[in-house]
């Protein structure tokens, strides 16, 4: 799936953890959704977006420096008109393309998509029970239903070699007894989780992505559960179930919703590895250290001498202004990529995931089969977990 | 019920001016202004007030900021060439800047602590 140029860069990050693995491209804030948990959307409205002739220089520049992979996201990528461009310019120099989407793309745009080179999917996904997805991704009605429509439509289109599938499943209050179950939905369908518990934070120190909401705070009472959910989904991931995360990083989560500091950064002096291993681009294509925070210097990365840029000391230390003061974060791909670099039980985990048994996908799958899995799950008669939004009543899906 | 985006918008761009004045030097505002801080939505505009006092309010239009600048399309790209903002430092993001330093100024001058 990776080009020889993302190969070597992250033989690279292995030995060195020095070499621009990953990169969070938010090419626009504009969503058709208004999660919950979500504000990047709103933190990234200030900014113009980069046009496509600015794109392609920035996948320039990314093929002289090596990036490996870059993340497109948003907002959500697929309102951007020129989105098959994008995941061209990129694929074609060699730097390894991920796309984020809440899935609501039409069957036309995922076709270009794929067709463009994007192989890589993450579909946003917290439940199986379809008025809680609605409800979390701020009461947009069948919108859990579109969602499914789209992973179809991606199990018919992407090849079964060479392509990745997952879901990306954030862990909050109103769906911790959901999660046991939608990894074992992404499972049977070959898809993996990731997960990401909620971030939130306060008027008076607002965060990129963290929502201000309180009321997704995980509160004492229900650490437990979470503890108990974290376990259980150990224990799957260790009968073979697709669950993409290291078993430092499900013990961070653990640290992390009871507000402790969080250990994943523990050998790089409690910082992250950014710019080093990763980084983040706005819609206006300047660098910023992640999704959280900018930089107060503008670093275009669509720049001629953007990869000069990228090693000096300027950069390098603007960056580390905002990363030395950082409490730090459970975003998914950034401690991943810091713990896969740095941890050797992690790197060994990520081999075997992908290397030693990869898995077998019985695509295409419709939506009318994706339904049936998922009611399949729903109605095992096991022992479930509690959730704060439990007296929402589920919606008939059939 | 779907959030309001560009008022969810303001209030961010609000709290980011804000957090960057306390952080300045030589800076009247003080945290104590954030914590009192609230907002609502209402026809198209957001009201500013502080909590200890909801009957003092301020308005602004959700117009005033340029928010979600398109680059994607034809006439998107026509747009931002006849503005001539590509390949340069963002005009739009420092337009955006100014605009909500002088909304922070005027809210704490007009709503006090």
């Amino acid at each position: 799936m990776f080009s020889s140029l993302s190969k070597t860069t992250l033989a690279k990050a292995a030995l060195f953890q020095n070499a621009p693995v990953y990169v969070q491209f938010y090419i626009t804030a504009r969503c058709n959704l208004t999660c919950q948990q979500c504000n990047i959307i709103y933190a990234n409205s200030d900014v113009r977006e980069c046009t496509i002739d600015e794109i392609k220089k920035i996948a320039d520049n990314f093929a002289e420096m090596g990036v490996a992979i870059v993340l497109l996201t948003g907002g959500e990528p697929f309102a951007r008109k020129d989105l098959p461009e994008i995941i061209h310019a990129f694929e074609s120099r060699g730097v390894h393309v991920r796309m984020q989407t809440n899935g609501f793309a039409s069957e036309e745009q995922i076709v270009k998509a794929i067709e463009a080179g994007g192989k890589d999917i993450s579909i946003s996904l917290d439940s199986l029970k379809p008025a809680r997805q609605d409800s979390i991704n701020g009461g947009f009605d069948k919108s859990w239903h579109k969602a499914l429509k789209t992973m179809s439509l991606f199990t018919k289109y992407l090849p079964k070699n060479g392509s990745f599938a997952s879901l990306g499943c954030v862990l909050q209050p109103n769906n911790v007894g959901d999660i046991e179950d939608v990894v074992k939905f992404g499972s049977r369908i070959s898809w993996f989780t990731s997960l990401v518990p909620v971030h939130v934070s306060e008027y008076k120190h607002p965060r990129g992505f963290r929502t201000f909401d309180k009321n997704l705070s995980f509160v004492p009472s229900e650490y437990n559960d979470v503890d108990t959910c974290i376990e259980r989904v150990r224990s799957m991931k260790k009968e073979g179930y697709l669950l993409y995360d290291s078993d430092q990083y499900l013990d961070d989560i653990k640290r992390f919703i009871r507000k402790e500091p969080i250990e994943w950064r523990k050998f790089n002096s409690n910082v992250c590895d950014s710019p080093n291993l990763y980084f983040a681009l706005l819609p206006n294509g300047e660098l910023s250290p992640c999704c959280d925070f900018r930089v107060n210097e503008s670093f275009p990365a669509y720049e001629d001498n953007f990869p000069e840029v990228y090693k000096s000391k300027k950069l390098r230390n603007a960056v580390h202004e905002v990363t030395k003061s950082c409490d730090g974060c459970m975003y998914g791909s950034y401690p991943e990529m810091s713990i896969a670099m740095r941890f050797w039980a992690a790197k060994i985990q990520r081999i075997g995931n992908f290397v030693t048994k990869p898995p077998k996908k019985n695509w295409p799958i419709s939506y009318e089969e994706l339904i049936d899995i998922s009611n399949e799950i729903l109605n095992e008669k096991r022992e479930r977990l509690p959730s704060r939004s439990d007296d929402l009543k589920l919606i008939d899906v059939s | 019920m779907p959030k309001k985006i560009k008022f969810e918008s303001f209030i961010y761009r609000f709290l980011m001016e804000a957090e960057q004045k306390i952080a300045s030097e030589n800076n009247k505002l003080s945290e104590s202004f954030i914590n009192n801080i609230d907002f609502y939505y209402d026809n198209k505009k957001v009201y500013v007030f502080l909590k200890s006092n909801p009957d003092n309010k301020i308005s602004y239009d959700l117009s005033e900021p340029i928010f979600y600048f398109r680059g994607d399309t034809a006439k998107a790209q026509s747009l931002q060439i006849e503005k001539d903002l590509i390949n340069k430092a963002d005009a739009i993001k420092h337009e955006n800047a100014l605009k909500f330093r002088m909304i922070l100024e005027d809210a704490y001058k007009k709503l006090g602590e």
